[in-house]
C-alpha cells in the first residue's frame, strides 16, 4: 500500500496595516481567505452600508448572524460602517470592515479620531486574535493559524 | 494667542457667597461633592476661551470667596486646532515631558496642596496614564482621576486635573499661563511622527496527500441559513 505523504504548508491569511495619518489612521486589509469565507456564509448576497452610519461606505456581504457567533466575544463582525474601537477599555473591537467587498484585492479605510501608539498596537493585536478565533471556530480543521511577523515602524 | 491650542477651559473649584459678577455672566456654579468649604455656594465654575487674557480675567474676577483648601482643584481643559495634536500628548514621551515640568514648577509655586498632588495623594488626581482608556469614553467614568484626563470623547478636550487652586489668583493664573506654556512648547518641539504597524496572519496546514485542498473546499461550501447582519 502506497503511503501518504504528509505535508506542511502555510498560506496567508490576514494582512492588515495601521498607519497613523493627520486626522486618524488608515487601515489597509487583505485577505483572499477571509473574502471567500464572508461570501460564502452570505451566498453572494451584499448590500450598500448605510450612509447615515458614517466612517466607511461601499458593498459587504450580508453574513448570517448565526455565522458571526459573537455572544461573549470581545470583537464583533456586525456594526458595519462603524469605527473599529467601540470599546477599548473592554478590549471590544469591530471588525465589521473585513466584510466590505473586495478584501481579497485589498481594501483601504480611514478612520477619523485620536488613535496613539499603544490603541494602534492593541487593536492588531485583538484584531488577531479575533480573526485566528473566527477561523478556528468556523472552520472545523485540523489547520492552525500563525502569526509570522509583526512590524512596527515609526516614519519620522 | 496660540499656536495649538484653541481653546482653554478652566472648572474653579470653590465656594462663594454669591455668584461672582462677570460680565459674560450667566455664571453659574455647578454643585460638586468633591469641594469642603463653609459658603453659601459651594462647587464649580466654568469659563472657556481662546484668548489666554481671558480666561486670566476670569480667575481674578471669579476667584472663590472662601478660604482655599485642598479639596478645590483648577481643573484645565485643553482643545487643539489639530486633531493631530491629541494623539501626540497621548503618547507616553508626553508624559516624561509633562512629569517634569510639573516638577520644575513645584519648584517655582510650592503650594503645599500642588505637592500632594504631584505624589499623587489626590484620590481625584492620580499619577496614572490612561489615554487608552479614556480616549473613547462616551461618558463620565472613574478613570478619570487621573493628572491629565483623555476626554476627548466626551467633551473633545484634554483634561488636566493635576492643579489645586492656588491660594491666590495671581498664583493661579500664574499656575495655568505655565500650563499651556507646557502645551504649547512641546507641540513645538515634538517631530512629525507617523507610525506604521501591520500583522500577517498565515495558516499552517499539515495534511496528507488525501486531504490536500479538502479545507478550503469545507470552506466554500459553508452556507448557513440564518438572519443577516
Amino acid at each position: 500500500m502506497k503511503k501518504e505523504e504528509v505535508k506542511t504548508e502555510n498560506v496567508p491569511l490576514l494582512f492588515l496595516k495601521v498607519k497613523s495619518v493627520p486626522s486618524g489612521i488608515e487601515v489597509y486589509a487583505k485577505s483572499e481567505k477571509l473574502e471567500a469565507f464572508f461570501r460564502a456564509a452570505s451566498g453572494g448576497q451584499v448590500a450598500p452600508s448605510s450612509e447615515n452610519r458614517e466612517v466607511w461606505t461601499g458593498e459587504y456581504y450580508k453574513t448570517p448572524r448565526t455565522v458571526l457567533q459573537e455572544d461573549g466575544k470581545t470583537f464583533e463582525f456586525s456594526k458595519v460602517g462603524l469605527e473599529p474601537m467601540l470599546n477599548p477599555e473592554n478590549n471590544w473591537i469591530n471588525l465589521s470592515f473585513l466584510r466590505k467587498k473586495g478584501l481579497g484585492e485589498g481594501v483601504k479605510f480611514t478612520f477619523t479620531g485620536v488613535y496613539p501608539k499603544i490603541v494602534i498596537r492593541g487593536f492588531l493585536k485583538l484584531a488577531s486574535q479575533a480573526i485566528k478565533t473566527l477561523y478556528l471556530e468556523q472552520i472545523k480543521s485540523t489547520m492552525v493559524v500563525v502569526e509570522i511577523s509583526v512590524k512596527e515602524t515609526e516614519v519620522v | 494667542m496660540f499656536n495649538y491650542i484653541k481653546k482653554l477651559g478652566i472648572e474653579l473649584e470653590g465656594g462663594w457667597n454669591s455668584v461672582p459678577e462677570w460680565e459674560e455672566n450667566e455664571q453659574h456654579i455647578v454643585s460638586d461633592g468633591s469641594v469642603r468649604t463653609e459658603a453659601r455656594l459651594v462647587g464649580e465654575l466654568h469659563y472657556c476661551s481662546a484668548e489666554l487674557e481671558n480666561v486670566c480675567l476670569f480667575l481674578k474676577e471669579c476667584f472663590p470667596t472662601t478660604p482655599i483648601n485642598g479639596s478645590m482643584g483648577l481643573h484645565v481643559h485643553l482643545s487643539f486646532k489639530e486633531l493631530n495634536s491629541y494623539r501626540k500628548l497621548a503618547e507616553s514621551s508626553f508624559k516624561k515631558y509633562f512629569l517634569s515640568k510639573m516638577k520644575e514648577y513645584a519648584k517655582i509655586d510650592s503650594y503645599d496642596q500642588f505637592l500632594i498632588r504631584l505624589k499623587g495623594e489626590n484620590d481625584y488626581c492620580k499619577n496614572k496614564w490612561l489615554p487608552h482608556k479614556q480616549l473613547y469614553q462616551p461618558v463620565k467614568g472613574g478613570e478619570r482621576y487621573t493628572f491629565i484626563n483623555f476626554c476627548y470623547t466626551f467633551h473633545g478636550t484634554l483634561e488636566v486635573r493635576v492643579l489645586p487652586v492656588f491660594p491666590t489668583y495671581q498664583r493661579s493664573i500664574n499656575a495655568v499661563k505655565y500650563l499651556a506654556n507646557v502645551f504649547e512648547s512641546y507641540l513645538d518641539s515634538v517631530k512629525e511622527s507617523n507610525v506604521e504597524m501591520f500583522k500577517e496572519l498565515e495558516i499552517e496546514q499539515t495534511f496528507n496527500s488525501n486531504l490536500k485542498s479538502k479545507i478550503f473546499d469545507e470552506l466554500l461550501d459553508f452556507s448557513e441559513e440564518g438572519e443577516c447582519a
